[in-house]
Parts: structure tokens; sequence; C-alpha cells
């Protein structure tokens, strides 16, 4: 809805608001709490300064404001010190938080003036505050009685402590203290209120009390030391008469004090005492607010400002004695005096005390009390100060106006949207942020004033915004309250944001065209908002457009009636937006944000600009370098040492490859099959005009399918002179058309761009980083247009070939997908191979192509069970297309059909047939890869295509391919015979020389027969195919590859055995002949005769010498082979027999215990002498020999165990028992008595040794029953224990007979 | 900063421009450089309106100029006894002088400031007038020694006087350069 539409017009701001006509700015509490600016007149009635009071904002500092005027309304009782109505606080803020204004406020309050507290009930009752809420309440309970009748007042004095104390270098006690300022204070105060002196100081006390009680007394003494040259010299001295006018003298207190000061050294050193008056700050100021209640005031209200700054150079002792005078006054004399003593400190800066901040700020000493701490009281205090809303009832209008064309007071919502009024709330932030950079709360007020008053006086009717402050922001300067930081106006702070704005705002002035002409006003507004913002450092990130509407708050048709709404507003301002960020460096586009860009102030970009494109519009050699440029466009980047940028932003051309004048070999998909080919960019004008010849495709070479040929010039008409010349059907000629004006436009643009980076790039400095990201920003937004003229240009142009003369196509991707289509319609007019038709999700490659030798090709199968493999993937998607396997479930080579292999082996045939023992590779290729192949036909196979149907026939064996080159390695050829143990990669392939036919193998069917024996394989005998007999061939040499070693060891082993038994080897013969036969030399290449030799060398055969097998042969070979099992056989039983061997030979006596084994031991002796029968029949080895030999170790293994078991037990038993006799009592009694001299000495060590020694013979084994037991397995007598169990009992009686011989030998001593 | 008379005729006048604030400003230099300053170049400093700037007003001469001969007698003569008083009286004319010198013009600039520190008069008056668009600017003979600034520093180690500290604004002070 419009302004017009609206039911009630927007009123001009005057009539809705009301505006100071100044604004305080600094408040000095000496000057702004008596009405006048302190006059005398106004300081001795008692009058505040209505204005003061007018324009403070209560509401902010409410709390501290009712618990000061509790404090001060309260009543007064000396003798109560629970409820001491005395307090001071500490009332801290940043700089221009408005603290002297507050203490000017309370200040004004406090003297009772009834005409301020009117004031004070108007501004409560206009805020809607209650009887009970309002602060005038404390003025009608307690300071207005306390301000009448009798009552004098509250006493209040003040000091603004900045500017105090200087003095003289070196000396200490240069500067006051702050008890003498609070006295100076005071005395000020009350000699203004009352037109006399008041004695403070004790000077002045000791002043009064000369009067009153000592001048009789020293009277003449005192005339006579005010002359006195030993104290006074000549100008000093003076006559007391004078003297005590000048003493009585109360219209003039520093003279009082100067009188007073001269009394103190006339009592000190004149009469040598000291007056008894006190001295300390304590008392004095104790002293002074006395004084002041028996003058009839009410109390001390002492207001000290800007205490924190004052302090902040005192020496350590001044401090000491300043904080001391502080907690003096707020707390000894207010609580624990009970005085009525009010101490109000403002402070920038929280207190750095030397006693301890904890003595100094308490809730009983000074009270801290922050100011502005609340936001809300941020936005009251700077509203209330810069206006009133006086028709609060008519600001509807605004609302619904402004809501319809921005978003914002939707957002923020009526209320808010009243509270601000006319305020854009963001802007206040803004102005804030900016202002605590310069200053803090008070710049921000005087910016919303100043405005205000502005807007006022033109009758605006329009809310205030950011840009409308502007010119006030960018200029205000201040000095802090004497912070020593340096701070200036923003166009001094911020000199290169500034300059850039500068600059920004030149360009938009100076536009000659487009929107930044026709809104160059909100243009402006925009460019102002953006640096406010970036000033601020608010928004780090950027301004919406929706955000840079609301900021801006102009309607898109502002001055045509306002009727856009917000949508409209919206799209307007997201255009102006990204023009103005196309246009100006200073502007840079972050995502969808926009941010100010501090950069330029030095050069006009533009006007470079222009230059460079009106001299690129007559310089043909830069536009074609810029349209060479274009079309091998692969980003731009610059690297400087001040900026790194691509300024194409990744925009590519799709020629970058080849422009201007090279070429791609580039691949592309026809029939599921990759095809090679090579794009040229020529100037094909000048080729044509020239008459020069082009590359030819020469595929056999090259193994490429296609030639393109792209013009980098338009050369429509020139085409089919190109074709003619071409004589290949798979060429294929694009020429591009002419370019449109507008696209010529566009071309000069970007000439002009390059020469403007051509000429700043290199230079390090700030115009060239300028001027470079001002193409950076042209070209953000008119890349995507400028390169499009080259793919526009191209795909208005020609594509045509010999068959081909006008091909439709679509210029959209990259160059392989434009060009895919087209080459594959060429091909499949020319082509034979396009009966090829891959169908896997993969191209066919010539990668895959190895891959389907190595899965197929060469090992003629897959076999079942292959764990599937890149190899037999590949077999299985590429081969049945191939031509190579047939879908018929056996997964085997199968070339059947395909007419690509009979075409080949008929060409080759026919080749042989012409006299040709072998053909070469390129013969082969140049008939069967590109055109004019065998036959006429143009086959378009490929290289490797043609490998793999070659390799198939050598699969099957009917070629065999000859390799020369390093790829071969060590492999001369490759036949049927090794192909299957080759890994086929690249370069075997590229080292295929010649081609020749292969003959089937001769030899076969003799070696059949042989060959089954020996596999034990009777299928061999049948096979017919060249591919399996070599298979079986290759078979049988690899069993006699595992079988040697074998056999060896066989023959080792079996002559060890029976020379250990005693017996002679029965088929040694056998096993030579079969070691022979296994060791003959056999060569790969002839192993069928080399075979049949072997077999006849080794057994005496003739079927290599008679060239056929014969039965009896074969089934003595087949004799031989079971012999050779059977001895492997006998050998598994190699211990059995050995221990068989060892048991046989056993004697044992007949009677003895192990009579009963005598037959059966005898029997084994019998049976290994049966050895050849044995070696034939392994049940003839186990019933014969083994079984019993398991019988007679049992028995045996029985019958020892016992013996070892009596015997080991009872000789042990005989050795510990001899080992204890040498410590036996009666052996000890032996050695008691040798020692007896007259008994005669005896050789005890002989006796023991003796003894010991009876432990000779006794049975010892090395081995432990375990030990024993397995040993027993092997043979009847184990080594390393010598038991015969016959002579066990033999053992035993010997044990026993040794203890008892051991025993007599100590008993006979 | 140590400017020339021209950069610091400049930067006054930016200073000049602020409508709010406070406005008290200080130049030091040798007695030489200043009188230099102030007979060439400060005649040729500007308002923030390109007015013409008021010269600079002897403040000794001011001071004894206000104060009625008699007074002036007995102020002398009662110097050396009445200290104080004499120190009161000073602080006194100096506000009221400043008061009516700026009740008449929104500029004043003050040189041959002896009398001031001779006295060690306060100097709160100073900084509690230049507020609200009232401007004073301070010819101090004197020089930066770190963070203290010496006045008198040509006379000898007795007579030197530090200006208080945070009196004028880092800023709100430049020092001619030589």
């Amino acid at each position: 809805m419009s302004q017009s539409q609206t039911m009630f017009a927007r009123r001009s701001l005057d009539q809705l608001c009301s505006v100071p006509d100044e604004i305080i700015d600094v408040y000095v509490v000496e000057r702004h709490i008596w009405a006048d600016g302190g006059s005398p007149e106004a300081k001795k009635k008692r009058r505040a300064e209505i204005k003061t009071v007018r324009d403070f904002l209560i509401n902010p500092v409410r709390a501290l404001l009712e618990e000061v005027l509790r404090q001060l309304a309260a009543p007064y009782d000396p003798a109560n010190r629970a409820s001491a109505i005395g307090q001071g606080w500490w009332i801290q803020a940043e700089f221009g938080s408005d603290k002297s204004h507050l203490l000017s406020f309370l200040g004004a309050l406090a003297l009772g003036d009834p005409a301020a507290w009117e004031q004070v009930r108007a501004l409560e009752t206009a805020a809607g505050k209650g009887k009970r809420d309002s602060i005038y309440t404390f003025y009608e309970n307690g300071i207005a009685r306390k301000s009448s009748g009798n009552s004098r007042g509250i006493f209040v004095a003040v000091k603004t402590l900045v500017g105090q104390g200087g003095g003289t270098i070196g000396l200490s006690d240069t500067g006051r203290k702050l008890t003498e300022y609070v006295l100076d204070a005071v005395a000020d105060q009350f000699y203004a209120e009352n037109g006399r002196a008041i004695s403070l100081y004790p000077v002045e006390v000791l002043a009064d009390r000369f009067e009153k009680h000592d001048f009789e007394r020293y009277h003449r003494d005192l005339a006579r030391f005010l002359k006195d040259p030993a104290f006074f010299d000549e100008e000093e001295q003076e006559d007391v008469d004078k003297f005590l006018r000048d003493l009585r003298d109360t219209r003039n207190p520093t003279v009082r004090r100067d009188c007073g000061s001269r009394l103190w050294r006339f009592y000190r050193e004149y009469l040598k005492t000291t007056p008894h008056i006190a001295l300390e700050a304590e008392d004095v100021l104790e002293h002074a607010v006395r004084t002041l209640l028996a003058e009839g005031y009410e109390g001390l209200l002492l207001i000290l400002d800007e205490v924190s700054l004052f302090m902040k150079n005192r020496t350590d002792d001044q401090r000491v004695e300043d904080e001391k005078t502080l907690v003096v006054l707020s707390n000894r004399l207010a609580k624990v005096a009970c005085l009525p003593v009010w101490t109000v400190c403002s402070a920038q800066q929280a207190l750095e005390s030397r006693m301890g901040v904890k003595n100094i700020i308490a809730h009983d000493r000074l009270k801290e009390f922050p100011l502005l701490q609340d936001e809300r009281g941020f936005y009251d205090i700077v509203l209330a100060r810069a206006r009133q809303v006086t028709e609060p009832g008519a600001l509807a209008p605004y609302f619904e106006d402004y809501r319809q064309g921005f978003t914002w007071p939707d957002s923020v919502g009526q209320a808010r949207f009243t509270q601000f009024f006319p305020f854009f709330p963001p802007a206040i932030d803004v102005v804030r942020a900016v202002s605590y950079t310069l200053t803090t709360l008070r710049s921000s007020v005087h910016f919303m004033h100043q405005t205000l008053k502005t807007q006022c006086k033109v009758k605006s009717n329009e809310l205030i915004t950011l840009w409308q402050m502007f010119d006030d922001v960018v200029n205000y300067e201040e000095d802090p309250s004497g912070t020593t930081e340096g701070l200036a106006a923003i166009r001094s702070k911020f000199p290169e944001e500034w300059r850039a704005y500068e600059t920004a705002r030149r360009t938009v002035g100076r536009a000659t065209k487009g929107r930044l002409k026709v809104y160059a006003s909100r243009c402006e507004k925009i460019l102002k908002t953006l640096l406010l913002y970036h000033i601020a450092r608010m928004e780090p990130n950027g301004l919406s457009v929706e955000q840079i509407m609301n900021s801006v708050m102009e309607w898109r048709d502002h001055k045509e009636g306002q009727q856009a709404d917000r949508e409209d507003n919206l799209g307007h301002y997201e255009v102006l937006c990204e023009e103005l960020a196309r246009e100006l460096p200073q502007i840079r586009q972050v995502g969808k944000n926009f941010v100010f860009n501090p950069v330029g102030g030095g050069v006009d970009v533009r006007e470079l600009f222009q230059r460079a494109r009106g001299l690129a519009e007559t310089h043909d050699v830069q536009q074609r370098q810029a349209w060479e440029h274009l079309l091998g466009l692969n980003g731009w980047t610059i690297d400087t040492p001040l900026l790194k940028i691509d300024l194409t932003r990744d925009a590519r051309s799709l020629f970058r490859a080849i422009a201007p004048s090279e070429q791609q070999v580039i691949d592309v998909e026809w029939h599921g099959r990759q095809v090679k080919g090579t794009v040229y960019m020529r100037d094909l004008l000048d080729v044509a005009a020239r008459g020069q010849s082009l590359p030819p495709i020469n595929t056999p070479d090259t193994d490429h399918d296609f030639a393109v040929f792209i013009s980098n010039k338009p050369c429509l008409d020139r085409v089919p002179d190109l074709l003619r010349r071409a004589r290949d059907p798979r060429v294929l000629f694009w020429s591009p058309a002419p370019l449109a004006p507008a696209e010529k436009d566009r071309l000069l643009d970007f000439t002009a761009y390059r020469r403007l980076i051509a000429d700043y790039r290199d230079k390090d400095t700030e115009e060239s980083r300028e001027v470079v990201q001002w193409v950076a920003n042209r070209l953000r937004d008119e890349i995507g247009t400028i390169v499009k003229l080259v793919t526009d240009s191209y795909a208005r142009g020609r594509i045509a070939a010999t068959d081909h003369s006008e091909m439709s196509f679509a210029a959209v991707g990259e160059l392989p997908a434009i060009l895919t289509p087209l080459v594959g319609q060429v091909l499949d007019a020319v082509y034979e191979s396009k009966a090829l038709a891959f169908t896997a999700p993969a191209p066919f490659t010539d990668a895959e192509a190895i891959k389907v030798i190595n899965g197929v090709v060469k090992t003629g199968d897959i076999p079942r069970g292959t764990k599937p493999n890149q190899y037999t993937n590949a077999a299985e998607n590429y081969g049945y297309a191939l031509g190579i396997m047939k879908k018929d479930g056996t997964r085997q080579l199968n070339t059947k059909g395909c007419v690509f292999v009979e075409a080949l082996d008929k060409w080759i045939d026919a080749q042989i047939a012409a006299g040709n023992e072998s053909i070469g590779m390129d013969s082969l290729c140049k008939n069967f890869t590109g055109i004019g192949g065998a036959g006429g036909k143009n086959y378009g196979l490929s290289r490797r295509m043609l490998d793999v149907y070659l390799l198939c026939l050598v699969r099957e064996g009917k070629l065999r391919v000859t390799l020369s080159g390093k790829g071969a390695g060590a492999l001369p050829h490759l036949d049927y015979t090794n192909i299957a143990d080759v890994t086929v990669n690249a370069a075997l392939l590229n080292s295929m020389a010649r081609v020749e036919r292969l003959e089937a193998p001769a030899g076969w069917p003799v070696l059949a027969p042989y060959a089954a024996v020996l596999l034990q394989n009777d299928g061999l005998k049948a096979l017919q195919r060249d591919t399996e007999i070599q298979k079986a061939v290759a078979a049988l040499l690899q069993f006699r590859d595992a079988e040697r070693p074998q056999a060896d060891d066989l023959a080792r082993r079996l002559d060890d055995l029976l020379a250990d038994v005693g017996q002679p080897n029965p088929i040694a013969e056998t096993l030579a002949a079969w070691k022979q036969f296994l060791a003959a030399p056999v060569e790969a290449a002839h192993a069928i005769p080399h075979l049949l030799n072997a077999l006849d060398t080794a057994f005496g055969y003739r079927a290599y010498a008679d060239n056929e097998s014969k039965a009896t042969e074969v089934d003595d070979l087949a004799t031989r082979r079971q012999t050779i099992l059977k001895a492997a056989a006998f050998l598994r039983h190699e211990r059995d027999i050995r221990a068989a061997h060892y048991y046989s030979r056993l004697k044992v006596t007949k009677s003895g215990v192990l009579g009963e084994l005598r037959s059966r031991l005898d029997l084994l002796g019998r049976a290994l002498g049966r050895v050849a029968e044995l070696l034939d029949s392994e049940a003839k080895l186990q019933a014969q020999l083994l079984d019993p030999l398991e019988d007679v170790r049992k028995t045996y293994r029985t019958r020892f165990l016992q013996a070892y078991d009596e015997v080991t037990g009872r000789c042990e038993g005989a050795r510990g028992a001899i080992e204890g006799l040498p410590g036996s009592p009666p052996f000890r009694a032996v050695e008691l008595v040798a020692g007896i001299e007259t008994l005669g000495k005896q050789d005890v060590a002989a006796l023991r040794q003796a003894v010991l020694d009876c432990r000779a013979g006794l049975f010892v084994s090395r081995l432990d029953r375990d030990g024993v037991e397995r040993a027993l397995r092997e043979r009847p007598e184990p080594d390393g224990c010598p038991l015969h169990v016959d002579q066990a009992g033999a053992l035993v009686a010997a044990a026993e007979e040794a203890q008892q011989r051991a025993r007599g030998s100590s008993s006979r001593r | 900063v140590k400017l020339s008379g021209h950069e610091i005729n400049s930067q006054l006048r930016q200073k000049l421009e602020m409508p709010t604030g406070r406005h008290l400003y200080g130049i030091l230099g040798t007695y030489e450089r200043l009188e230099s300053y102030v007979r060439t170049i400060f005649p040729e400093a500007r308002g923030h309106g390109g007015e013409r700037l008021p010269g600079p007003i002897n403040l000794n001469r001011a001071l004894l100029e206000r104060i009625p001969d008699n007074d002036l007698k007995d102020l002398v003569q009662a110097e050396a006894r009445r200290p104080e008083t004499i120190r009161k009286r000073l602080t006194d004319e100096i506000d009221a002088l400043l008061a009516e010198m700026l009740e008449v013009k929104s500029f004043v600039a003050l040189e041959q400031v002896e009398l001031v520190f001779a006295y060690d008069l306060e100097l709160s008056s100073l900084r509690i007038r230049a507020v609200n668009q009232k401007h004073i600017l301070l010819l101090l003979p004197g020089e930066r020694s770190g963070d203290r600034i010496t006045l008198f520093h040509e006379a000898s180690a007795a007579s030197h006087r530090t200006l208080p500290a945070n009196l004028i604004p880092e800023n709100h002070l430049w020092e001619l350069l030589g």
C-alpha cells in the first residue's frame, strides 16, 4: 500500500518529535548542578540547573538514584549507628557514558530545589511512574523537609579532579592531598552560599582558637614574631594589626588560611609548642562535617568526578593518602562516626588500590555501581536525549508504509518500531560501534540528535537510518576525558577505508550509463552503509541484500509514490548491489552478501578500461590474441605479492587443449569400444589458401581411427575444398561462424581486460592491486558470456566429412562429448567392425583387450571354480562380443563363427599359399586396421583387437608368433606350447613381429600309452587336439620333475634300511632304471621324442627306436611303476622294521623271565630274511613282521620295566644308606675316640672314604623310566640303561652287599 | 607528535570542526619556535568555517590587566605573606578570564602562561571551560620527555614544571618540529 493510498499520510518528523536545540555533551559538575552555569547567585540561593534535571534519563540508573536518594532523604539520628544514613558510592563507567550528568543530576536534586524536583515529578509522570515508584517520593518524604524551614538542606560540595596537580619536578611534596581538595570544595561552596569563610583546615581552627583563647596571652609575642627577621625576610614581615585584620576577615577564606599558617609557625617555631589540634585526615574531615551540621546543614554530599584519572598519576604515598581519605569519608565518618556524609565518586576505571580494593570498594565503604551494563539502558538514554516523541499515536502510518516496503518493521514489531522511532535500530548499533572506535556514548547521541534536528528542520517524513548520519559520523572527533588514546575522525583514523570510499563514490558519480547513473544517490547510500558497517566491524561476512535494503530504506520508486512493495524493493536492491560489486572494487560479493572492500583510491580503473577498450577496437592483433586467449582459456591466475586470484573463476574453453594451433589425441566411444583419434586446431583458412597438406590418420602406425580439424578462424566456404584434399572418409572439419556484433563487443571488452592485466599484473603497487581486483570483479560476472561467445560461434559453424557434408551437432559439453556422435556417424559408414557391439558397462579399450587375452585366450578357458579376477571379468565382459567365446556355459575359447578370426585365418592361409613362410605384423595391421584392408574391406580393428584374434589362433595351435624386441624378453616365440605360461602385456604384444603357421606335434601316439601309465590316466591315449596333447606332455614333464627327487630319496633310504637289517636290496635294479628315466634330459620344445628316447635308454625299450609302442613295454613300465610305489609303502614302516631287526637279535636265557620270548624272537629273524616278500606285499609285512614285533615288544617292555624299577629302587636305597653312615652316631663316636691321643690316633678321613667307596658297582641308569619306555620301541637294550632283565637279581644282591660292606668298615674301627 | 606549524594548523582545523566533546589543545615548543609559530604560521590558521582564528592572548598580561591597580598593588605587597591568597585570586581570575573570553568567542589561544605555573595554579578551569564548542589552545614552552611533558625545559632544572597528566589528551597535543 503506498503512501497516497493510506488513510493517513505520514506526518513530518517535526510534528511528531520534539528535539532539543542543543544537548549538553560534556557535563561539568561545577557548572551543571547550580543554575546559570554555577553562577555565584545560583549557588548562594541553592538553585539547581533545571536543564540538567530535564535532560536526564532516570530509568537506566533508577536503582542507583533510588539508593542514593533514599540515603539522602532518610532521617538522621546521630545515635543510631545501626542505621547510619551516610554512604559512599563508586560509579564506574566508560568515558562518555553520562557519569558527569548523573553526578550533576544528583547534586541538583540534593539541593532540594523545588523547581528541580517539580521537573523530576513531571519526568516521572511522563514515564508513567506512580507516586510510589517515582523518585519524587524521596523529595516528598525527606529531602523537602531537610531543605525547608530551619533546615539549610544538604550541603553539596563538588570537585572535578582531573587537571589538578602538576608541580615542580623533583619535589616529592608537590601536589595536594585529596583531603585538601575536599576541604577546598567545601570551603568554596560554603563561602558561595554564606558569603563568609568557615574554618576547616587545622590552621584555620588554630586561628579561631587564637582569637578566642590565646590572643591576650600571645598578642605581643605574635607582633614580635611577625617582625622578626630570624623568621621572615623584609617582604614577609608584617604588622600585627594588619595580620589580625586579615585573620578576622571571614570574607576571604584563603587569607585566613594564610594567616593561620603563620600562626602555626608562630606556635611551633616561636613558642616552641605544638597546638593541640587534630591533624589527621579523619579528624579534619570529621571536623568539617560537624561544622557543617553545626551551621544547620543536614549533611554533606560530596561529589568527586574523574577520581580514577586523578589517582592514576599520583605517587604511591599520595595514593595511599587519597585512598585513606575515601575510606574516612565513606566509612569512618559515614558508618563509624554515624555522620550524614555521602560521597559519590565517578571513575572511568576500576580502582587500582594500594591499600587493597576491598578496603575501599565495599558495601560499608564505597559501593560499586557500574553504569550502562544493560543494552536497553543505552538505547533509552540515547533516544531520550536525542528526541521526545510528542505524538506517539501518529506513528502508525510510518509503521504501515515501511512494513509494506521493507522487511524490518515486521521483524522487530510495532512496539520496538515505536520505541526507536524515528531511527532504524541497527543504525544505532552501527553508530554506537563506530562511536566506540572514536569515543563512546556521547558521540552516538550527538549523531542522532544532529541528524534528527536536520530532518525535522527540512520537515522530513522518512525514518532516519545509517546513511543520514553518515556525514556527522565520519567527521566526528572527540577527545575522551583525559585518556591518552589517540583518537581521530574516521577519515583520519581510517584513511585507507576513507580513500576507498571516496574513490568508489567518484566512480558512482562518473557513471554514464546503467543503474549506477540512474540510481547514483542510492548507490552512494549503499556504499555509505557498507563503509560504516566495515568501520564498526559489524557483520564481517557482509550484509545481505535484505539487510542493505532495510538499511538504506528507500523504495525503488522512492520519489515517485513509494508504491513498490518489499519484493520489488528486494529485487531492485539485489540488482543494484550486484552491479555495484561488479563495477566497484570497493564492494565485494561474498556468497550472497556484500561487504566493503577498502581498496583503491589512487586510480580510476573505469577510465583505464575505457581507454584500453578504445585502443582494442582499432587493434586487430590485440583482438586476435584475445580471441586465441579465449580459445585456449584454462584458468587465468594472477599471482603477485599483493594478490593471487583466478580471474576466470574456473571458466574453461572447450578448446583449451588444442588452441590456438595444437592437437590432442582423444578417445571416443563407438559401439562400446574406445577409438582414438587426433583433434587438430589449425588456421584452416590459411591451410586452404596455401594448399597445404594435412596430416593423415595412418591407422596401422598410429592406431587412430579418425581425425578432426578445427579451424581457429571462420572458414565456412573453404570446407568443401579441404574435404576434397583429405581423401579419407574418417576426417572431419569444423569451422566456426563469424562473430555477431554483440559477441564482438564482448571480445573487445575482454581485449581491454587483457590489456589492463598485462599493464598492471607485474606492478607491486596498491594501484595495480586495485586494477586487477576491478578486472576480477568484472570478469566474475562477465566471463561466462565471454567464454560463451567461443562456444556460440562454433555452434553456429559447420562440421563436415567426405560422406557427410553438413553434420548436425550440439556444441554442448567438452570436446569428446561433442565429437563422439559425429565420429560414430562417420565410422559406421566405413568400418566392418561396427558389427562388434560391446555392451559392457565400460568401453572396450586396449587395456581390456590385454585382460581378455590373459583371461581366456592364453588359457583356452576359464576353469570352473576360478575365483573371478580382472582377467576373467574382462573375458566375460568382452569375450562374447569379440566372438571368441560362445554363450554355451563352457566359458571356453571358441572362435567358431567369428568373422574376424576366420578372415584372419583365411588371409594367412592365402599368404602362406602364396609362398610367404611368415607374415609381418605390419602387413597384418595394414589389412585389418583402418581402411583399405584385405579383400577391399575396411575391417577397422584396433591393433589390440587384432592381437586378440591372432593369439586365439596361436592358442588353437594354428599359428606361432615370433617375438623380437625388449618386450619379448627371453621368449623367442609364442605358440600353443607356451602361451599359457606367459603373462601377456602391452610390451609383449608390441614385440610380436611375424606370424607363421604351426604343424600338429609328432610322436604323441607312441608316447601316449607310456604317458597314460606314468600319469595313471588312460584318457591320455585318446587325445587328439594339439592343445590337449601339449597339455599332457607338459603334465608328463611336470611328473618327471616332481618324481625325480622322490626317487633319489627312496633309493637311498631303502639301501640304508636293508643294509641295517643285513638284507640285500631286491629292487635295486628297478630303482636305478627309474632314476635314469627321470633324470634323462628332455627339451621342452621337443619333449615327445626326448621322452621316448628316455624310455628306451632307461628301461631298454624300443619305442623311440621303432617309433611305436609295445604292449610288453607298457606292461613292464606299469610293473616298474608299481614296484616303486610298493617300495615307498615298505619304507613307511622303516622304524618298526629296524626294531624288528634289533629285537630278533636279543639273547634271552630259556629259564629266565624272558624265556617265553625266545621262539618269537627267532620268528622275527626269519621273517626279515624274506625281505623280498615283505617288499612286494604290505599285507605280508604287517602279518609276518610288524604284528609279531608288537607282541614281543609288549611283553618285553613289561618285564624290562619291572626289572628296572626293582634294581634302580634297591640300588638307590643302598646308595643313600652308605652316604648316610658318616653322619651316624656310631661314626661320630669313632671320630671322638679317634681324637684321644692316649687311645691312639685314627685316620677318620680315610675311614669316611672307605665307607663311601662301597657305592662303586651299584647300578646306574642315565635314562629315567619314561625314557626307557620310549627307547624300548626302537630296540630292546636302550642306550644309557645297561640293564639286562636276566641280570636284575644279581644287581639287587650286589647292592645289599655293598651296603653291608660299608657298615662293616665303620664298625670295625 | 612532532609536526610542522602548518601541519598543526591543519590538525587544529580538523579539531575545531568537532561540535562536541572537550576541546583543550596544546602546542609545545621552545620559546623561539613558539614565537616563530605565533608570528608567521598561526595567523594562517583557520577555523572550520574558514574564518581566521583570533590571535593568542598573553595570559600573564591579561591576568594582570584584569586586576585593578590597587588590588594588584596589594597583591604584590602581600605576595610573600599570603601565598595561598595570591594563588586563589589568580586561579579565580583565570577562570573568570576564560569565561569572559569564551563568552565572546568560541576559540581562545593562550600564550605566555608562566604565571600559571609560577604560582602552581590549578588548571582544572581550563579543562572545565574547554567543552561544548568552546576551544582553548595553550602555547606551552616545553617538550615531551617520555610520558611526561616538561615545561620550561630551556630554563634551569629548578624552574622545570610538569603538565598535569591527562589534562590535554594525547591527540590534542602537538610538538613543533624544529
